[in-house]
């Protein structure tokens, strides 16, 4: 697969094509796995990177999931492709700032990559849209369990698989969720959850600004603990408390439907005339607003498909996919003028929004079972 | 506010929960897209914390961790102590037998517990104790030989044949892997 096909056709997890994705975006997994005896990338010196390189590069090529995938060399990429690859989520800011000895290779349907010397020797990742964190799990373990076969992995009986620094040591594995919480952020709720999930040992990642300002109200939930635990019970505490963070979310959603639709109402009202009207957009501003026409969406403002297009936008509208639809590269004054342009064009088409009262029940959260600490 | 890494006025407010600690950061745009706080995955600022915070609980405060002399290279790798302690990253597998005390020390406080009950590579495993158990055979029929045993040493090649022809791995995996799983 050349890198203009991987341009032109994201994977589906990218654009929303999957059902069930109003809050939870998307589901990851990523497992590290090192070669025994090397050095790790970040201490090996160039040669010996190269030669692990050529050691893992052909089994992964060879593999039945990468089938017409895309394998390069980093050196092989210019800047600003690789960063379109950082914004799609198939490498790390890490990994793009390498180069030679160190490789990506993405499958045909972008959703299972693998960086060669990023901080492991081997860093593996799969994604699919909405919560199914055992889904993904399952396909990356069967592509470990060929490559277990065919490379020297570093293992150990008590530590399991070693990775470059401790924090991965164990199962390697990092499990996380992307969720769009903007009704836990608007009515102000969004820091107890966040105190909550993060009690029980479990990483929230997020941008937040003081008050209710976000960058898209997108928070990321991750395991912090890899060793100690199988990576089954790992995935089903942190499904169990996305669910009830999740559940949370849509509550407060129809609270505020039922409470209060006319500030609701307005809110979205405004972020579409932005939207609509507006000629220079920085990615914080665009987000903000896409981020409220995609909650409308899930309520019911908008016509069906909408949120499908918030995800192809919150894509298309980042600095590196935005350049390559300009064709050349752009200072960031001329891409907020861009970036205006492309949201118009794309909602071009979107009516305006219409408030219709769905007929939703709150969720009774003892069904999702309580083992988030909420105060 | 100002930036924390300037002198512009901070225009995005990161903050980081983990375990229950916060961390805040104010930047100004220009610094926040040079740190990669602009992305939700994987940025470079919530890895300075995280690496800030891991390490430091661990080897300053263990009374053995100021010995690094005696403690020395990794025999495979090179890598020191102090070089630990500069990337809270160790330099190779082998590192991990030898700093085994200081990671021990480091480990309580990252993770749920400090004995692996994942997934264990168990095609590797059965793959690798096929070919120690070949090279066994091998020794010891040509030991009989050397010891003009024959006998016994038609019946270790009858072994050695049979072994060899024997559909790959996976079947013998299951019990392999209970016993020995120590590879590094």
């Amino acid at each position: 697969m050349r890198f203009s096909t991987l341009v032109k056709h994201p994977a589906d997890w990218m654009t929303g094509k999957g059902k069930d994705n109003a809050v939870v975006i998307t589901s990851r997994i990523r497992l590290a796995r090192n070669m025994n005896g090397v050095s790790f990338p970040g201490w090996a010196k160039k040669k010996e990177r190269v030669r692990i390189m050529e050691m893992i590069l052909p089994e992964l090529v060879e593999l039945p999931e990468m089938s017409d995938g895309f394998a390069k060399e980093l050196s092989e990429l210019d800047s600003l492709d690789k960063q379109v690859m950082v914004e799609r989520h198939l490498i790390s800011r890490e990994q793009a700032a390498r180069s030679e000895g160190c490789a990506a290779v993405v499958n045909r349907k972008q959703s299972l990559s693998v960086m060669v010397n990023e901080e492991d020797h081997l860093r593996m990742q799969s994604i699919c849209s909405g919560l199914h964190l055992r889904k993904a799990y399952a396909l990356l373990d069967t592509m470990d369990q060929q490559l277990e076969k065919k490379l020297p992995y570093a293992y150990d009986e008590k530590l399991g698989y070693i990775s470059a620094c401790p924090t991965n040591l164990g199962t390697g594995m990092r499990a996380s969720a992307m969720l769009h919480l903007p009704a836990l952020v608007l009515t102000e709720q969004i820091g107890q959850v966040l105190q909550a999930v993060s009690k029980i040992g479990l990483a929230v990642r997020g941008l937040f600004g003081e008050g209710t300002e976000s960058l898209g109200h997108l928070f990321q939930i991750s395991n912090q603990s890899t060793l100690g635990e199988s990576e089954e019970v790992i995935i089903e505490r942190l499904e169990r408390v996305i669910n009830q963070v999740a559940t949370h979310e849509r509550n407060a959603r129809l609270k505020m439907l039922e409470e209060d639709s006319d500030a609701l109402t307005d809110k979205i009202g405004r972020a579409y005339g932005t939207l609509m009207y507006a000629n220079l957009f920085d990615s914080k501003e665009a987000f903000a607003h896409i981020s409220l026409i995609r909650l409308g969406a899930d309520l019911g403002y908008f016509e069906e498909g909408t949120m499908q297009r918030c995800d192809s936008l919150m894509m298309e509208i980042q600095p590196a996919h935005l350049q390559i639809f300009a064709g050349k590269e752009l200072e960031p004054e001329k891409r907020d003028l861009i970036r205006a342009e492309i949201i118009r064009d794309q909602l071009q088409s979107l009516a305006p929004p219409v408030s219709n009262i769905v007929d939703n029940k709150l969720i009774d959260s003892d069904d999702a079972g309580d083992e988030l600490p909420i105060e | 506010m100002k930036c924390q890494f300037c002198e512009n006025e901070a225009n995005v407010f990161y903050t980081q929960v983990i375990d229950g600690k916060s961390k805040k950061m104010n930047l100004c745009d220009s610094c926040a897209e040079e740190q990669g706080v602009t992305s939700l995955e994987e940025f470079k600022i919530a890895d300075v914390l995280i690496n800030d915070e891991a390490p430091k609980s661990s080897p300053s405060e263990d009374p053995t961790a100021d010995t690094s002399a005696n403690v020395g290279e990794c025999t495979n790798c090179g890598f020191t102590l102090d070089d630990l302690r500069k990337v809270g990253r160790l330099g190779c597998s082998h590192c991990y037998e030898h700093f085994g005390t200081e990671v021990k020390s480091m480990l309580k406080s990252m993770h749920r517990g400090t004995q692996h009950k994942g997934k264990m590579p168990v095609g590797m495993i059965a793959a690798m104790k096929e070919k120690r158990d070949l090279q066994k055979l091998k020794t010891a029929m040509d030991r009989a030989i050397a010891d003009e045993k024959y006998e016994e040493a038609a019946k270790l090649r009858d072994e050695l044949t049979a072994l060899e022809n024997a559909p790959k791995a996976s079947k013998s995996s299951k019990k392999s892997s209970k016993k020995k799983g120590k590879t590094v």
